[in-house]
């Protein structure tokens, strides 16, 4: 409750909201960004619409009603994703540049409610600008063809990719000193992420898998893989505003760097990812039965170990603030990231099992992934603490995971000679080449104590290294 | 009221600030001097925190800026060297925007505006435009923000720079008039005459290094103990005249300035009677022989060495 009370006021009573607003609609910019998007829209509509209403029957019409709508959809999210990121590009590095930014991070207001308010702002325009679209959508519901609960969740999703677009204007305005390095950073990185749109994009144009009945069908979708996908797409781009928030709030402030919040976030795209994966992995998997390879255990393992790599990398804590508040958190404990890892892999096999999905290699591909797991990280660990700084863990576990790959060009370990050619060592293609070994017959008790082995005299070896150094240096001292 | 313990700043392998050990009680106005990028402003913006020590810490009206940073902002009002307004906001909103940032109750807003309005007479001014105002003006109007929150302790970077003459004696009669209401003051500047006039504590900072520090008398009495400052002017044969005092006071420093000879000696009062009776004896007719009060800049001079990071 008293969360919920904190983000209204932040939301409603930001002073910073109101200051951009203040600024913000003096000045012509924003008029001129209002103009020009409409004057798009308009041109794009005046283009299209002649040529639909060329059949004057009602069923087609409606047809036509929903073609139209979609394109005026299409035509937004591209205008959004090119005005949205002008909106906050600058705010945060224009207030650099003009020495204004210090006064603000010296009185109280909290660097989320300053990242808050910048974002509060760019959400005003972005409804501005999508209300006074509306007139110009509202000519498909005279035609039929759309829901009002698509309608809403398309809005929704304008909305919501377009804070995303502003947030990666903000995140760079936080980033960088200047603001033309800003501006040239913050389309960049959604030039990018465009391509990501046109999956989603793809998606929502779909005939057969836009098509609504009638209810409470907010999600738009019949098929239930479609609507696995979008849950993916509207999940990631609220998971990745969050984030965006987070690490914009951490450049503005040396105490702001709250390594709690960032292990909060992994924990949720961590229980997101899972969960989705689950729910492909129990609607595919229902009925499977046999000894082939199970790509969805495989994905599910990378994730834990893809994840692992950033839960136990405590970022770079220059606060000393920051240190003693992430020191007395529970995200500190290796322990605790460690569990939850070990329980991510015990759930799908779990949910496998309760699916019926009958596979005998279900404890071996347990006992490996709590192996690697277990082990990898703190080898990872020991290299890092011999001879890097702490921030660096990330570095070493993913650049460690990388060169693992390459153990199969010395030919040991490789559990057959099948096209993988992965190496048994790597974390990462250890359940592919497992499965390939289990369906060409080698002795995976052989491999299996091979690599434990390997991997316990790795530690044993880094570990006597850290000692040795960790002794020169107190030497030293 | 503001406490530093072996303060220290790194930047990588660069010290900016080393070991700084400072405190002012409540109601101090300190004049922090030292020339460019002597570690000024890295105290003053580790004050106000906006950087974190790398070594050792400081209190601000007994909150740690290290560990209680938002406390700290609640008591302290800080005024940095470059300052931007936003333009586009009337004065009244700025202020506004400003008490609603340090968390003033929304009722107290207006009546606090036009307080800090008069206090730093800018009330005519309440509904101009920031952009329309003069440089002397935005200063004011900068100080004005900061008191906005009513802080015990207020810190200012520099804040006569870039004004002209009667800006700067406004600003100044402005600061008084804030130590006799009981601030504590920390104010930065070049302009060294002007924190004499109204400091009680000064701090000479060079290569991020405290040389000197204490309450202003006592600087000047600790560096005009057993020396003397002359100003000596005769109305014939300087020349000779520099020569002959040469000759009688151990001299350190002698110069010239405007036909008179200034110099510093450790010689007493008795050898200054006989140099000022021998003069008058071997006709050189002298119209001047005084004693200078040493003043800050002469300390300042004399404490640092030119030294820069």
């Amino acid at each position: 409750m008293k969360l919920m009370e904190s983000v209204a006021g932040w939301a409603w009573h930001n002073p910073v909201t109101l200051k951009e607003l203040r600024i913000g609609l003096r000045e012509r910019r924003i008029f001129i960004l209002q103009l020009l998007y409409l004057c798009a829209l308009l041109f794009i509509s005046l283009a299209c619409l002649p040529a639909m209403f060329e059949s004057p029957n009602s069923e087609q019409l409606a047809e036509k009603g929903k073609e139209f709508f979609f394109i005026l959809f299409g035509l937004q999210l591209m205008l959004l994703l090119v005005t949205a990121p002008a909106l906050t590009c600058g705010s945060l590095s224009s207030e650099r540049e003009r020495h204004s930014l210090d006064m603000v991070l010296a009185s109280r207001i909290s660097s989320g409610q300053l990242v808050l308010g910048k974002l509060g702002f760019a959400a005003y325009c972005l409804i501005l600008l999508l209300s006074s679209a509306l007139p110009l959508a509202s000519i498909c519901f005279f035609l039929g063809g759309v829901t009002l609960w698509e309608a809403l969740a398309c809005y929704f999703e304008l909305f919501l990719f377009g804070m995303l677009a502003a947030s990666v204007g903000l995140f760079s305005s936080a980033r960088e000193a200047r603001s033309n390095y800003a501006t040239v950073q913050s389309y960049l990185l959604v030039f990018m992420g465009s391509f990501m749109i046109f999956p989603y994009m793809a998606l929502r144009f779909d005939e057969q898998s836009a098509r609504t009945t009638v209810g409470p069908s907010f999600w738009t979708f019949n098929q239930t893989f479609e609507l696995g996908v979008y849950h993916f797409f509207v999940g990631l781009a609220i998971y990745l505003i969050g984030f965006l928030f987070v690490k914009a709030r951490h450049r503005i402030r040396p105490e702001a760097r709250n390594i709690k919040a960032m292990a909060l976030l992994f924990l949720l795209i961590y229980l997101f990812c899972l969960g989705w994966l689950s729910l492909l992995y129990s609607l595919f998997f229902t009925n499977h039965s046999g000894n082939e390879a199970d790509p969805l255990a495989i994905l599910l393992y990378s994730v834990h170990i893809g994840f692992l790599g950033f839960f136990l990398n405590p970022s770079n804590l220059e606060s000393r603030l920051e240190q003693s508040r992430f020191r007395s958190s529970l995200f500190s404990r290796p322990w605790f990231w460690l569990g939850l890892a070990a329980l991510g892999c015990l759930f799908p096999l779990a949910l496998g099992q309760a699916c019926g999905y009958q596979n005998s290699q279900t404890t071996f591909e347990l006992g490996f992934s709590l192996f690697f797991i277990l082990i990898y990280p703190l080898n990872a660990w020991l290299v890092q603490k011999s001879w890097l700084p702490r921030w660096q863990y990330a570095w070493v576990y993913y650049l460690g995971l990388l060169l693992l790959q390459f153990f199969s060009l010395l030919g040991t370990f490789t559990a057959s000679d099948s096209t993988t050619g992965l190496s048994y060592v790597s974390p990462f293609s250890t359940l592919i080449v497992m499965a390939s070994a289990y369906e060409t017959k080698h002795n995976e008790g052989e491999i299996f104590i091979l690599a434990v082995s390997f991997h316990l005299v790795l530690l044993l070896l880094l570990g006597a290294i850290y000692r040795w150094r960790k002794g020169r240096r107190q030497k030293r001292a | 009221m503001i406490i530093c313990q072996n303060l220290s700043k790194f930047y990588g392998d660069h010290p900016a600030l080393q070991n700084l050990n400072l405190k002012l009680e409540a109601g101090d106005a300190f004049g922090f001097i030292g020339p460019n990028g002597a570690g000024k402003t890295t105290t003053i913006r580790i004050l106000a925190t906006l950087q974190e020590p790398s070594e050792g810490d400081a209190w601000v009206g007994g909150f740690s800026v290290s560990n209680e940073p938002d406390a700290v902002r609640e008591v302290l009002g800080y005024m940095p060297d470059q300052f931007g307004l936003y333009e586009g906001m009337r004065s009244w909103e700025y202020l506004e925007f400003y008490a609603a940032a340090y968390r003033v109750p929304r009722q107290r807003w207006k009546s606090l505006i036009d307080e800090v309005l008069e206090l730093t007479d800018l009330t005519v001014k309440k509904q101009s435009f920031v952009e329309t105002l003069s440089t002397g003006m935005r200063q004011r109007l900068c100080l004005a923000k900061t008191l906005l929150h009513d802080p015990k302790v207020l810190v200012l970077d520099e804040p006569a720079s870039g004004l002209d003459p009667r800006a700067r004696i406004e600003l100044k009669l402005l600061l008084k008039e804030l130590s006799r209401m009981g601030k504590t003051l920390l104010v930065s500047s070049h302009i060294l005459p002007e924190l004499a006039d109204f400091c009680n504590k000064v701090g000479i900072i060079e290569a991020g290094r405290l040389l000197a520090s204490g309450p202003v008398n006592s600087i000047l009495a600790q560096a005009s103990r057993d020396r003397y400052r002359l100003r000596i002017r005769v109305l014939q044969r300087t020349e000779e005249a520099r020569a002959l005092i040469e000759r009688s006071l151990e001299v350190s420093d002698l110069s010239e300035e405007a036909e008179a000879l200034v110099l510093t000696t450790a010689a007493g009062l008795e050898a200054q009677a006989d140099l000022l009776d021998r003069l008058v004896r071997d006709g050189f007719r002298p119209v001047e022989f005084a004693q200078l009060k040493t003043d800050l800049e002469q300390i300042f001079l004399e404490v640092t060495q030119g030294i820069t990071q």
